[in-house]
């Protein structure tokens, strides 16, 4: 097995990095421009044929989609449905995205099966009303306001959404407007700055620390227009401890918030995606900073008293908070002002339930701890380890030191894979040691793969991993190489047999793992990998793969990352394992399949049983057509290669 | 870096979550008389492969008690096992290992710890005196069904008037779909007392 799959890693390898010289060698010989030209000219009456047909195929399914039972799925469709055939036909899409908006509207998070974050309340509803927003704001502005006007008088949210999480954005309406400008804020920081400009109406919100994190990269101007904006609505019309959080968060702690929990008093620390910033915005701009904080001055010496408010202790506990979040940048950027803020702290003691006062040293301390220097932390790490396993090496009760060795082996870092594994060899449980290294390895492997070091995770691939995670592996390798040579999509070449056929024994091994979901997901991405090498062998496992999906007990038709393949959970393992975000999921399938052969590609998926995921592939198909180069349409087969087997 | 993260932020939420309530205990206060005995119960609640005879629960605890104050520390600095058995006294230490997970006695592990000398004087001043009660225990599970071996930490910690009756219940299940959770009773002095400890995990940004 091991030598087999070392085997299929550099097969794979060497099929991928070969083929753009494949290319390179096809494109040789004439003038470029010529060839181009002769392409583009052969190209074109194929080209326009397959559009049409991709453009019925995206009608068609998003006008069947309104009698699905799937309604999040059906406004996916029929919203990017819109997107792409606006230019075609705009008034059908505008009718599509209404009618989208409307089905939105309707939206439960029962139709999401599952819970809402305990922390931020974005429901399903609310993540929809943002896709249908992308595409009315790129095709037609003014619906995109009408929508949001529409989201004005959305005062009371319904009962299961009434659930507020600590870091809920204002209002809807100022929800949607950030998640419109965090969709936009990388490509049009400007744009990003106006939409959350707007959001400020309603105050401010939890998410507009992360536009500002983000403009704050990519066009600081932006960045510092939007932060301005915000305090004037600070100095004028401050009305929550958390929107001085937010900025605080900004400035001081970028990515990290506190807010006090509304039912028990709890406080919370949430970690956000904040860029990894050399400096904070504090320091980068301290003027800006003392602008801030001269303004949260003012507005905590005039803030009424806790006992003339509705709920004194609750008012009393937020405004500590928010305190204890400026305290820092007070002490560095205004520590003139500092003193009579904490005088008037005094004043709300009384109401403050007796301990508080360690709650508001502690995001102090976790502050500290976060901005201290990495390397101390690294040696604190690693000494804190060290007295760990020491403490193991000691304990006297079996289970309790095997599973204290698992807990320490556990807590190595991924880069450091023999500390981790010489601890773990300690642990007295054969299957359980066996699976704690397995862990290890697969961490380490995909951590590589974070890192682009590409033959380091496949290498690791090789070892003693159980076989979905090698695939998973070696799928996510073979497509970042082929990302890394700058082609996705090869033809078969006579040195990859070898590959092919260990891809296919890989693929029947799958098949016998169906009682779990999850592997469907790693044989989407087998096919991805196996169609950039033999179109034909991978219609015949997305043949097979169709059987399974149709017989699964739930697939995610818009689920695109890997999935989180390890039989060990444990002290948040699985969160700590890194994502592959992309190549799992039906979209990275179908794509390649349809462009080597559409006609097969669309057969298959006509078997899908339930109508949305039907619906989504064949959208995912014409798409693919849609956007493919006109020398991938050159190439596509007019006739099915594969036959269909009933 | 993240895994070092993620516990400063649980330390965090304990040290602000047991401080927030520890001053109810002070208002509570009044004449008090210990239970003659203390008693913990691990319960597994349910798993996919109860019914399969090579699943498996084991545990490891620590059951300890100290001062308030002393507890809140400890908790604000991190955790650290290796200074845990230097805070307050241990009232009981044990592990056990259960199989055949289909008879409910099985999943089912009772402590019972008589009230005596040093915890018997916390328990009576604790009036006076704010205590912390906690178990830092590991659990394994073996769900044979799903093939998955599940290791966590299970911290849960008590003030006086969620410990007054002297019993506290640690609850812990995995779901059909293999995702895991626990709670600590629900103690009835008050109802607004958070039951789990709760890991705060990233809103994702769309």
């Amino acid at each position: 097995m091991n030598a087999r799959f070392t085997g299929l890693a550099v097969s794979i390898l060497i099929a991928a990095a070969a083929a753009p010289l494949v290319a390179q060698k096809t494109d040789a010989g004439g003038g470029q421009q010529r060839a181009a030209k002769k392409i583009s000219t052969a190209a074109a009456p194929l080209a326009e044929q397959f559009g049409e047909r991709a453009r019925q195929m995206i009608s068609n399914t998003a006008d069947e989609s309104l009698k699905w039972d799937d309604r999040i799925t059906a406004v996916r469709v029929m919203s990017r449905a819109a997107d792409l055939l606006w230019v075609d036909d705009p008034e059908r899409a505008r009718r599509w995205l209404r009618r989208a908006w409307e089905v939105t509207g309707g939206v439960s998070v029962a139709d999401a099966g599952g819970g809402m974050n305990r922390l931020r309340g974005q429901s399903p509803r609310s993540t929809l009303y943002t896709t249908v927003l992308l595409v009315a704001q790129r095709h037609d502005p003014e619906l995109a306001n009408q929508f949001i006007g529409k989201l004005a008088d959305e005062k009371e949210k319904s009962a299961e959404e009434s659930r507020r999480g600590v870091f809920d954005d204002r209002t809807a309406r100022s929800e949607q407007l950030l998640n419109l400008a965090l969709a936009v804020a990388d490509e049009n920081p400007t744009l990003a700055a106006n939409i959350a400009e707007q959001s400020l109406v309603d105050g401010i919100s939890f998410q507009l620390q992360l536009v500002l994190l983000i403009l704050h990269r990519r066009d600081p101007k932006a960045a510092n227009r939007l932060f301005d904006a915000a305090l004037d609505h600070l100095s004028t019309a401050f009305a929550h401890a958390s929107e001085g959080q937010a900025i605080a968060s900004y400035l001081f702690t970028p990515g990290r918030v506190t807010g006090t929990g509304q039912g028990n008093g709890t406080s919370l620390a949430v970690v956000a995606d904040g860029a990894a910033l050399k400096m904070t915005p504090a320091q980068a701009d301290p003027a800006r900073a003392r602008q801030f904080l001269k303004i949260m001055h003012r507005v905590l010496l005039n803030l009424p008293a806790p006992s003339s408010t509705p709920n004194p202790t609750i008012y009393a506990q937020e405004i500590a908070t928010l305190v204890g979040s400026l305290r820092g940048g007070f002490s560095l950027y205004a520590p003139d002002l500092l003193p009579s803020v904490e005088h008037r702290m005094a004043d709300f003691i009384p109401d403050l339930r007796p301990a508080t006062g360690a709650s508001s040293s502690s995001p102090r301390a976790e502050n500290m701890r976060i901005n201290s220097n990495s390397n101390d932390e690294q040696e604190i790490n690693k000494l804190y380890l060290e007295a760990l396993e020491e403490a193991a090496d000691k304990e006297t009760d079996l289970i309790a030191r095997k599973l204290a060795y698992v807990r320490v082996a556990l807590m190595t870092k991924p880069e450091d894979l023999a500390r981790g594994q010489r601890i773990a060899t300690k642990i007295d449980d054969a299957e359980l040691r066996k699976q704690v290294i397995s862990f290890l390895i697969y961490r380490t492997a995909l951590h590589a793969l974070e890192k682009d070091q590409i033959e380091k995770a496949v290498e690791l691939a090789s070892a003693a991993l159980p076989l979905p995670q090698a695939i998973v592996l070696i799928t996510a390798a073979q497509r970042l190489t082929g990302e890394r040579s700058g082609k996705n999509v090869s033809k078969s070449t006579g040195s990859d047999l070898h590959a092919l056929e260990l891809l296919s024994e890989a693929e029947r091994l799958l098949k016998r793992e169906d009682k779990f979901n999850d592997t469907l997901r790693v044989r989407l991405g087998l096919v991805a990998a196996l169609a950039a090498i033999d179109a034909t062998r991978a219609l015949a496992a997305w043949t097979d793969l169709i059987d399974a999906i149709n017989q699964a007990s739930s697939f995610d038709p818009v689920e695109t990352s890997a999935p989180r393949l390890t039989n060990l959970q444990g002290f948040s393992t699985q969160l700590l394992l890194p994502r592959i975000p992309h190549g799992y999921g039906l979209k990275d399938a179908v794509t390649p399949l349809a462009r080597a052969d559409f006609e097969s590609s669309v057969s298959i998926a006509s078997k899908l049983t339930v109508p949305s995921v039907r619906g989504l592939c064949m959208m995912e198909i014409a798409q693919s057509i849609l956007e493919a180069k006109p020398e991938a349409i050159r190439r596509l087969k007019t006739e099915p290669i594969v036959k269909s087997r009933n | 870096m993240r895994a070092c993260t993620i516990r400063g932020i649980v330390a965090l939420l304990l040290t602000m979550w047991f401080a927030t309530h520890i001053g109810e205990a002070q208002s509570a206060a009044g004449s008090y008389s210990p239970p003659k005995e203390v008693t913990l119960i691990f319960e597994l609640q349910d798993l996919p492969g109860r019914d399969d005879p090579r699943s498996l629960w084991e545990l490891t605890y620590q059951w300890r008690i100290a001062d308030g104050r002393a507890f809140s520390e400890w908790v604000s600095t991190g955790m650290d096992s290796t200074k845990e058995s230097q805070v307050g006294i241990l009232i009981s230490k044990q592990s056990f290992t259960r199989r055949d997970l289909s008879k409910a006695e099985n999943r089912q592990f009772k402590i019972t710890v008589p009230v005596a000398g040093e915890l018997f004087e916390r328990l009576s001043e604790s009036t006076q005196r704010n205590q912390a009660i906690w178990v830092d225990a590991t659990v394994h599970i073996y769900d044979a069904k799903l093939n998955r071996q599940i290791i966590e930490r299970v911290n849960p910690a008590w003030r006086w008037p969620g410990f007054k009756d002297g019993s506290a219940r640690v609850v812990m299940q995995i779901t059909p779909l293999g995702s895991w959770s626990w709670t600590s009773a629900r103690p009835s002095a008050n109802k607004n007392q958070p039951t789990e400890t709760k890991t705060v995990t990233l809103p994702p940004r769309p």
